[in-house]
């Protein structure tokens, strides 16, 4: 029964427009007898009108239910609703009226009312299923073309007057490749994948595959298929397996419903509670989901379309000066860089520049990100402002796409872990490594070993051992290391200063300089003779001249200056400043004066 | 703005598409100060917008990636700490040459006195090993001269001011007159923030024991720059930014969905008139909302061994005292905050010198040094620099009455002392000379113009190019003059 009532409220769409048609065929008949009238059109515009008041109490009751389906925003709801009775009780005072009133004039008064009232309740109904702006859409994306920005999320989808300006294909890239990077692959799902079958894909499906399809694609992302949810969207994968707090799915669900990034969009239907705690749940679980066979075959072929759009120019001149192209240009600008370039053999005619959208989203993630230089392609990334909530899947994440271009990168204090080193001893560029106060062992140096670029590394109040020493005095391009508080003992420190001449080890045990005496105990005295100068006294306060030796304008008293007896005058301080640069000079003018 | 209408008007056009982008950005859950210096820095480089209000980065790679600046605010004696002058202990007393003096105008605290007697130190020096032959030190500094193979001593600083306002604000904008911007704001402008989770440009103060002179504002003031890039001063105490928490009861989503409210207000009205301090406005909403995390997180010191807190001394959980803001600056460092200024205020010893020094020193010796020492091992003092100066030096001659334990010393602008440390500056040298009596400069003198510019290089930046158009011309922190000091660069 409650089935049978939920399908009566879902006829609503349907049968609302039997009054709409009605009235409107009610207002041509009306027009069409305004000067001639009779009684059989009457009778005809009376059966309309009874008609009318029932298809419109019927659609106030569909409507009524499908409501309480919930989903939809409560002010337009309610609207739409009282707007709806208006319309419903119109329509029955225009059969009554018609019915028994052989006169015109309030039935056509009754019919425009009708009329008016009809078209706001229309309005707020599509508001709810369409969107609020539908109609004019275009006009306004024909406004915004030139001015947006494919940085905010959705803007490039959402527009169909404006290309994707990347296939859905290459955003994958990062998720799928981080998997790889980091040696495992967290993405790939284990067992217990029926409670993705059973219980999540329905909620997806009645709340978001709507605008998450692959026909429908919002955002660049879709959620019909696992595949498809591991692909993630615009703004990088859907969710963190494990992580629900990290996963921008449910970021955004759990934003408050106005907010522009909350996800479904406000006047759309909202999953319950429970449905968000179910989705909490799985992810935490790990996202369990059935495998495919196609996810990992599709890896590498995602990989090669994002590398070639990261090597093509920007298609529009437009839009990449707004998405920062930080690195412009190719060749080596400066002798640091140089020097870079040059312990990278791989590729000794420098990086090509990191792309636009990885760019973007590392800056998104409040991670910080320059060029080494104005003109350069190389890059310095920090990690400092979100140090603490770094861990190796978000560094690896932001650190992939750019790993050619990295010159510096500051990974001290987050909680990044070995298995980050995989994917930073192959970055051929990188000078320096900051791994300070991070929870890596002695495993992370073996494989950061493998670097030939490396002349900087930070290790200070790590957990390491002893055992690092052979593989740091094995690493040729290194010239300093900082191992303070890093768990290796003196010993082992002086032997590698011993192996390494040439490399600086920073233990923290050389910060007191050498004293190299004190003076004697102080004795005051007042013996010396002065100094050769002879200081003549003057015969006179009164100056010797009127005007000014530098400008010739007049004299100023307060600007007197003592020179070999004699007392100079000046119009102003910064004549006696000139003065004492050459005063026989100035004298000499004063005297041609 | 622009004296011509038409210009000012196409200006705006230009202005408005740009910053209609930042807008739309800014509304995203992203930061927006984040996105504001990215999108800038595009703008910057493609070079089509040169007024734009805007951070740009480095023009080359930087030695140094931030700057902290210890300013010793009152101008502490060269005699008594760095300048070591022996040969004066045997010219107690005397008066001081005229032709040493040389028609030095004088301020009216002493240029009433009828003679100027030469006060030697009373505090004796000790050699310190250096990366030269050596340096001198006074016993006022044990801890800094434990340093003292870090530290590059330039003898032959000069200004033009005579007094502490104008001095000041000459070294931190560049000129005597107030209304430029600060320093910090300059580096915050052309560099823009490595850590958008807390502002770019922090100052921290300290009262000193002595003789204090008012700390104005605006010293660390933006002047014609946005406001965004003027410091934010983190007080002591439990609420280091007022004003910062959410009153109880108010839940962040709350706080959210206000700012979010707020901005497309600020949007709507910025679209109307085009006042980028609207864009400012909003920016520092963000970053405020954002520093409600991030400042607890900075000034809970739960993290710091104790080992450490002992380096900095007694005084360091002691809000606001110099070891506690020593302290401080170094975590702000280790967050990628570009310039950390700080205050120590009360040494401008006209009289009582000798005691007077002996506290100040006391107060910021061990803590300075320990920043030093914990940047180091760090691994943060080679891209950290670290400033340590006053506004001014002090006269050789006393001001006042002379014994052998006391005196007082009047403002000196002539000659002084200041050092620099870390990002890129040779470390363990000495760089120019004074003559016997402290009094002028015998070689490489420095002055504040060419300092700024040479910190600006080590910054990444070319002093001549960092420039910002107000009142229908390009202003630069270095006015129209700076020349690099190369000797002192590594």
């Amino acid at each position: 029964m409650q089935e049978l009532i939920q399908i009566f409220g879902r006829f609503h769409p349907l049968v609302l427009h039997a009054p709409i048609g009605m009235l409107g065929a009610m207002a041509i008949i009306e027009m069409l007898s305004l000067k001639r009238s009779d009684e059989s059109v009457r009778r005809v515009f009376t059966g309309l009108a009874w008609l009318t008041s029932l298809a419109a109490i019927v659609s106030v009751v569909s409507g009524w239910v499908l409501a309480r389906e919930g989903g939809y925003d409560q002010t337009i709801v309610d609207r739409h609703f009282n707007l709806g009775i208006a319309t419903a009780v119109l329509s029955l005072l225009l059969a009554i009226s018609s019915h028994f009133k052989a006169h015109a004039s309030p039935r056509r008064g009754l019919l425009v009312l009708t009329l008016l009232v009809l078209v706001p309740t229309g309005h707020f109904g599509a508001s709810m299923t369409h969107g609020e702006d539908f109609l004019l859409e275009p006009l306004a994306n024909k406004g915004m073309a030139d001015t947006k920005h494919d940085t905010t999320i959705e803007a490039a989808a959402d527009n169909p007057s404006q290309p994707m300006r990347e296939s859905p294909a290459a955003k994958v890239s990062t998720a799928a490749l981080t998997g790889n990077a980091i040696g495992t692959s967290p993405l790939v799902p284990t067992d217990g994948s029926d409670i993705y079958t059973k219980e999540i894909a329905p909620i997806f499906n009645d709340v978001c595959v709507k605008c998450h399809s692959a026909s429908k694609m919002k955002g660049g992302l879709s959620l019909h298929t696992p595949d498809a949810i591991l692909l993630g969207g615009d703004s990088g994968s859907a969710l963190e397996p494990g992580h629900p707090d990290d996963s921008e799915m449910l970021i955004r669900i759990r934003l408050p419903v106005p907010h522009k990034d909350h996800m479904p969009p406000k006047g759309k239907p909202q999953p319950t509670d429970a449905q968000i705690a179910a989705i909490e749940a799985w992810i935490k679980a790990g996202a369990p989901m059935p495998s495919s066979t196609t996810s990992t075959a599709a890896a590498p072929d995602h990989a090669n379309i994002a590398a070639s759009e990261t090597a093509t120019p920007e298609s529009k001149p437009a839009d990449s000066k707004a998405t920062t192209n930080v690195a412009a240009t190719t060749k080596p600008v400066n002798a640091t860089e140089a020097k870079a370039t040059e312990a990278a053999p791989s590729n000794p005619a420098g990086p090509t520049p990191a792309s636009a959208e990885a760019i973007a989203a590392i800056r998104s993630s409040l991670v910080h990100v320059e060029p080494l230089a104005a003109d350069s392609t190389l890059l310095v990334v920090s990690f400092n402002a979100i140090a603490p909530t770094v861990d190796d899947a978000m560094a690896a994440k932001l650190l992939l796409p750019i790993k050619d271009n990295l010159a510096d990168v500051s990974l001290g204090r987050t909680k990044v872990t070995d298995k980050i080193a995989d994917l930073l001893a192959t970055m051929p560029r990188l000078r320096r490594l900051d791994l300070r106060a991070t929870p890596i062992t002695p495993a992370a140096i073996n494989t950061l070993a493998k670097s030939s670029s490396l002349q900087e590394l930070i290790l200070a109040q790590t957990k390491l051992c002893d055992d690092i020493a052979p593989a740091l005095c094995g690493m040729t391009s290194l010239t300093h290391v900082y191992l303070w508080n890093a768990g290796v003992s003196a010993q082992s420190i002086a032997k590698l200063r011993t192996d390494r001449p040439d490399l600086d080890v920073d233990a923290g045990d050389r910060l007191v300089t050498q004293n190299l005496g004190t003076e004697d105990p102080l004795k005051f005295s007042s013996d010396a003779p002065l100094p050769a100068v002879s200081i003549a006294a003057p015969a006179s306060l009164e100056p010797i001249n009127k005007v000014c030796p530098v400008t010739g304008n007049p004299i100023n008293p307060k600007y007197l200056v003592l020179y070999d007896g004699k007392v100079v005058g000046f119009c102003c301080p910064n004549c006696a400043k000139d003065f004492w640069t050459d005063p026989e000079a100035c004298l000499a003018a004063l005297k041609g004066k | 703005m622009a004296f011509d209408p038409l210009e000012e008007h196409l200006l705006n056009l230009t202005r408005r598409r740009f910053f209609g982008k930042v807008g739309r950005t800014m509304s995203s859950a992203m930061g927006a100060a984040a996105l504001t210096s990215m999108l800038t820095r595009a703008a910057g480089a493609s070079g089509d917008q040169p007024r734009l209000v805007l951070p740009r980065g480095p023009h080359f790679a930087p030695k140094a990636k931030r700057v902290i600046y210890m300013h010793m605010e009152g101008a502490p004696s060269q005699l008594d700490l760095y300048d070591y002058k022996p040969t004066l202990r045997q010219r107690f007393n005397q008066d001081l040459p005229d032709s040493i003096r040389n028609g030095q105008r004088l301020t009216g605290m002493t240029s009433g006195q009828t003679r100027f007697p030469v006060a030697p130190s009373i505090f004796r020096f000790s050699k310190y090993k250096n990366n030269e032959d050596g340096v001198w030190l006074s016993e006022l500094l044990p801890h800094t001269a434990s340093v003292a193979h870090e530290i590059c001593f330039i003898h032959s600083m000069h200004t033009e001011a005579i007094n502490h306002e104008p001095g000041i604000t000459f070294f931190q904008t560049g000129t005597q007159q107030p209304g430029r911007p600060s320093f910090g704001s300059w580096v915050s402008y052309g560099l823009g923030s490595s850590n958008a989770n807390l502002p770019d440009f922090v100052v921290l103060i300290t009262q000193g024991i002595g003789n204090m002179q008012a700390l104005s504002a605006r010293f660390w003031g933006s002047g014609f720059l946005p406001s965004e890039h003027q410091g934010c001063r983190l007080r002591s105490g439990s609420e280091p930014v007022l004003y910062l928490k959410d009153p109880d009861g108010m839940k962040r989503d709350d706080r959210r969905a206000m700012l979010d409210l707020v901005s497309k207000l600020n949007q709507t009205e910025f679209e109307r008139t085009l006042d980028p301090e609207i864009q400012t406005r909003v920016a520092q909403a963000e970053m405020a909302y954002r520093m409600q995390m991030s400042v607890p997180e900075l000034t809970d010191l739960a993290s710091e061994d104790q080992e450490t807190l002992d380096m900095y001394g007694p005084d360091v959980k002691k809000p606001g005292s110099f070891a506690a803001n020593c302290l401080l600056a170094r975590r702000l460092a280790e967050r990628g905050v570009r310039f950390i200024q700080l205050y120590m205020r009360g040494w401008d010893q006209h009289g009582n010198l000798p005691s007077e020094i002996k506290a100040q020193t006391g107060a910021v010796d061990q803590p300075q040094a320990a920043l030093i020492k914990d940047l180091r091992r760090r691994g943060l003092l080679d891209e950290t620099l670290v400033i340590w100066s006053g506004e001014f030096g002090r006269t050789v001659y006393s001001q006042g009455t002379l014994t052998t334990e006391n005196y007082g010393r009047d403002h000196h602008p002539r000659c002084f002392t200041i050092w620099l440390a870390g990002g890129g500056v040779k470390p363990g040298i000495s760089y120019g000379k004074t003559d016997e009596y402290c009094y002028n400069i015998l070689e490489n003198p420095v002055d504040v113009h060419d300092l700024h510019a040479t910190l600006l290089h080590l910054l990444g930046m070319n002093h001549e190019q960092l420039t910002y158009r107000h009142q229908g011309r390009d202003y630069r922190l270095t006015d129209v003059s700076g020349k690099l000091i190369k000797p002192i660069i590594i």
